[in-house]
C-alpha cells in the first residue's frame, strides 16, 4: 500500500516538467512552484473534513481517555487526579478478570471454528461444478442479517417453550426440555459464542472461496498430475496460495472476539451472574451507567492495549514469514 | 470475476478430468447441503413463525404455518413502532452514506491524486484509527456529546457513523483513484477546470464502483448498528430500527409471531438488495472488516 502511494507521488513530479516544458518554455518555472504551493493547500483542504470529523469523534476522545484514566472523573464534574488508583483497582477487580477470561474463550472459538470450517467449506465449494452461486448466497445471508434479528431468531429456537426443544417434545424426544441455553451458568457463554459463529462462518466461507478462485489453476493442475490427492492439494497448494487472506480473516476474528458487544448484550446481557459478561459490556456499565468514567477508561485502555499487542504480533509474524 | 474464473475452471476440468472427481463431488455436495441447511433453517423458521397465530406457535413451533396470517405484518408494524424506527434509520443511513462519500471521497482524492503534504503521516493515522477499538473512545465521546447537546439527536449519531466509516472508505476509494490515468485530469486542468470541477466531473464518476461498494457497506453498518445506537439515543421517538426492534422483542415476549413478523420486515430489504448486488457486498465487507 505504502509502496504504491510513493509511486503515485513520484508520477506527477516526473511527468510535470515534461508536459510543461513542451507546452510553454522558460518562464513557467516560478509560476509552477506557486501553483504547486496552491495545490498543496487545496489538497489539505480536501483532506480537512475527513480528518476534522475523525479527530472530533475518535482521535480526540481516544487521546483524552489516557488523561482521564488517572482521575476520578464521573463524566460530568471536573476530574481530580488520583494517580494510579484506577489501574491498581483493575488488577484486583474480579469482574475484570472474569470478562478477560470470557473474552479469551470467545476469541479462541471465533478464530478456530470459522477459520477451519470456512476453509473446508470454501474448498468444497471450489470443487463442485454446479450450484456454487446458490450455496454462496445461502451461506452469506446469516452474516447479512442484523445482530438484533439474529439474536431474536436463536432466542426463539433455543427457548424450551417455543423452539427446537418444543418441537422435539411433540415427537417424544424430551431430553432438551429443561435445558435453558441462555439461562444456565454453564451454557450461556458457549451459546452466545455459538450464535455468533453461526452468523460469521458463512462470511469466511465466501471470502475464502473468492480467495481460492485466485489461486493459479496451473499450480492445482500440476499438483493433480503429481498425484498428491485431495488433502495434498488442500494443504500444499490451496492453503499456501491464500495465506494472506487467512491471516486477514484471523485478525478480523481476533478483533471481533476482543471487542464483541452485540450478541452478549442482546442474548444474555452478560448473565446469568456474569457468566457471559464481556469487556465491552463491563466498560459501558461501569462508565456510562455507573458513572465511573475514570475507571471505565482504564478498562477501555487495557482492552485497546491488548488488541494493539495482538494485531502487532500477527503483523510481526506475517512480516517475518514473508522475509 | 466469478463467472470468468468458473469458466476457466470448467474448461480445465473438461480437458483433464480431475482424478476421482466424479467419485468425490457427491460427498462435497452432501456436506455443502448440510452446511446450507444449518445456515438456512433458522431463517426459514423465522419466515414460518411470522405467519402463525400465537396458538399455532405453541403446538407447531418450527414447522410451516397451516393457515398463513398475512395480517401479522400489519399488526407487528403497528405494535412495534416499526414505521417510525425505519424512518429514523432511513434518515441515519441516507446522511451517513452521503457524509461518508463526501468526507472519504475528498480525502481519498487528496491522497491519491494531489500533492498532499504529510501524506504518509495521514495514511498512518487512518490505519491506526481503523484498528482502534470502539472502547478506546466511547466513554469520553459520550460525555463530550452530552456537553455538546448531541446525545439523543439523529445528527449526533450520524456524525459518529461518518467518523467510524470514513477511514476504511478513504483507503478503499484511494485504490480506485490511483488507477485512473493522470492524463485525464491533466487534460481537464489544461482546459481550465479547477480542482473541484476535476474531482466532481472527471474523477468521481470513474470511481463509481468504489463509491457503490462504500455505500453498501456503510449503509448496512448503519442499518444494523447497535452499540452506539443503544448508548446515544434514548428518546423513543428517535430510536433507529435496531433498538426499536430490541425494545419490542424484549418487552413483548409473548408475541413471538409478531416479533418474527417484525424481523422479516427488517431483513427482507437487506436480502433483496444482497441478491441483486452479491459481488459488491462480499468485496466491500471483506475490505472493510468493520462488521463483527
Amino acid at each position: 500500500m505504502i509502496d504504491t502511494s510513493y509511486a503515485s507521488t513520484a508520477a506527477p513530479a516526473a511527468s510535470d516538467p515534461h508536459v510543461a516544458g513542451r507546452r510553454r518554455p522558460p518562464k513557467s518555472r516560478p509560476r509552477r512552484s506557486r501553483l504547486q504551493r496552491k495545490s498543496r493547500r487545496v489538497a489539505l483542504l480536501f483532506f480537512l473534513p475527513a480528518i476534522a470529523v475523525n479527530l472530533l469523534v475518535i482521535g480526540g476522545p481516544a487521546v483524552s481517555s489516557i488523561g482521564y484514566s488517572f482521575t476520578d472523573w464521573n463524566g460530568i464534574s471536573p476530574p481530580n487526579f488520583v494517580g494510579l488508583d484506577n489501574w491498581q483497582r483493575m488488577l484486583t477487580d474480579a469482574a475484570f478478570w472474569s470478562v478477560m477470561r470470557n473474552n479469551a474463550i470467545y476469541l479462541v472459538v471465533l478464530v478456530i471454528i470459522p477459520t477451519s470450517l470456512g476453509l473446508f467449506g470454501a474448498f468444497l465449494l471450489a470443487r463442485i461444478r454446479r450450484g456454487s452461486t446458490v450455496f454462496r448466497a445461502i451461506f452469506f445471508i446469516p452474516f447479512l442479517l442484523i445482530s438484533v434479528v439474529v439474536a431474536q431468531i436463536w432466542r426463539n429456537l433455543l427457548s424450551p417453550d417455543t423452539g427446537i426443544a418444543a418441537a422435539l417434545d411433540s415427537i417424544g424426544i424430551t431430553w432438551l426440555n429443561d435445558v435453558y441455553f441462555l439461562g444456565s451458568q454453564e451454557l450461556a457463554l458457549p451459546t452466545v459464542i455459538g450464535v455468533h459463529v453461526w452468523s460469521f462462518i458463512g462470511f469466511t466461507m465466501v471470502f475464502f472461496y473468492a480467495a481460492i478462485k485466485t489461486v493459479d489453476p496451473a499450480l492445482i493442475e500440476a499438483a493433480r498430475l503429481d498425484g498428491v490427492g485431495v488433502w495434498g492439494e488442500f494443504w500444499h497448494v490451496v492453503i499456501p496460495g491464500i495465506r494472506p487472506m487467512i491471516v486477514f480473516s484471523i485478525s478480523f476474528a481476533v478483533i471481533a472476539g476482543l471487542l464483541v458487544y452485540d450478541m452478549p448484550r442482546i442474548l444474555t446481557g452478560g448473565g446469568p451472574a456474569g457468566a457471559s459478561d464481556v469487556a465491552a459490556l463491563l466498560i459501558n456499565r461501569t462508565s456510562i451507567v455507573g458513572r465511573e468514567a475514570g475507571y471505565g477508561t482504564v478498562l477501555a485502555l487495557t482492552l485497546t492495549l491488548i488488541s494493539g499487542v495482538v494485531i502487532g504480533v500477527i503483523t510481526y509474524l506475517r512480516r517475518k514469514e514473508e522475509n | 470475476m466469478s463467472t470468468s474464473s468458473q469458466l476457466r475452471f470448467q474448461k480445465a476440468g473438461a480437458a483433464d478430468p480431475r482424478p476421482g472427481g466424479s467419485g468425490r463431488t457427491p460427498i462435497a455436495y452432501i456436506i455443502l447441503v448440510l452446511f446450507a441447511i444449518v445456515a438456512a433453517f433458522p431463517i426459514v423458521v423465522m419466515f414460518f413463525n411470522a405467519l402463525k397465530t400465537s396458538a399455532e406457535l405453541a403446538t407447531n413451533p418450527i414447522g410451516p404455518p397451516t393457515n398463513p396470517q398475512w395480517g401479522n405484518f400489519a399488526e407487528a408494524w403497528e405494535r412495534g413502532g416499526i414505521g417510525q424506527g425505519l424512518l429514523n434509520t432511513a434518515i441515519i443511513v441516507f446522511f451517513t452514506v452521503i457524509g461518508t462519500w463526501i468526507c472519504a471521497g475528498l480525502a481519498a482524492y487528496a491522497l491519491a491524486r494531489l500533492d498532499l503534504p504529510f501524506k504518509s503521516a495521514f495514511q498512518t493515522y487512518l490505519f491506526v484509527i481503523i484498528s482502534l477499538p470502539v472502547q478506546s473512545f466511547i466513554v469520553p465521546l459520550f460525555f463530550l456529546w452530552v456537553k455538546l447537546g448531541l446525545v439523543n439527536t439523529l445528527q449526533g449519531l450520524i456524525i459518529i457513523y461518518i467518523a467510524l466509516n470514513t477511514p476504511f472508505a478513504v483507503l478503499l476509494l484511494r485504490t480506485f483513484l490511483v488507477n485512473i490515468p493522470k492524463e485525464l485530469d491533466e487534460a481537464a486542468r489544461l482546459d481550465g477546470a479547477n480542482e473541484l470541477q476535476v474531482a466532481s466531473r472527471v474523477i468521481l464518476p470513474l470511481t463509481w464502483p468504489g463509491l457503490l461498494t462504500v455505500g453498501l457497506v456503510v449503509g448496512l453498518a448503519a442499518y444494523g448498528e447497535l452499540q452506539f445506537a443503544v448508548t446515544f439515543i434514548l428518546d423513543p421517538a428517535l430510536l433507529p430500527i435496531s433498538t426499536t426492534f430490541l425494545n419490542f422483542s424484549q418487552g413483548q415476549t409473548q408475541l413471538f409471531n409478531l416479533i418474527n413478523a417484525a424481523s422479516v420486515i427488517i431483513v427482507v430489504p437487506l436480502i433483496i438488495l444482497f441478491l441483486f448486488m452479491q459481488r459488491q457486498f462480499v468485496a466491500g465487507l471483506a475490505s472493510s472488516g468493520t462488521k463483527g
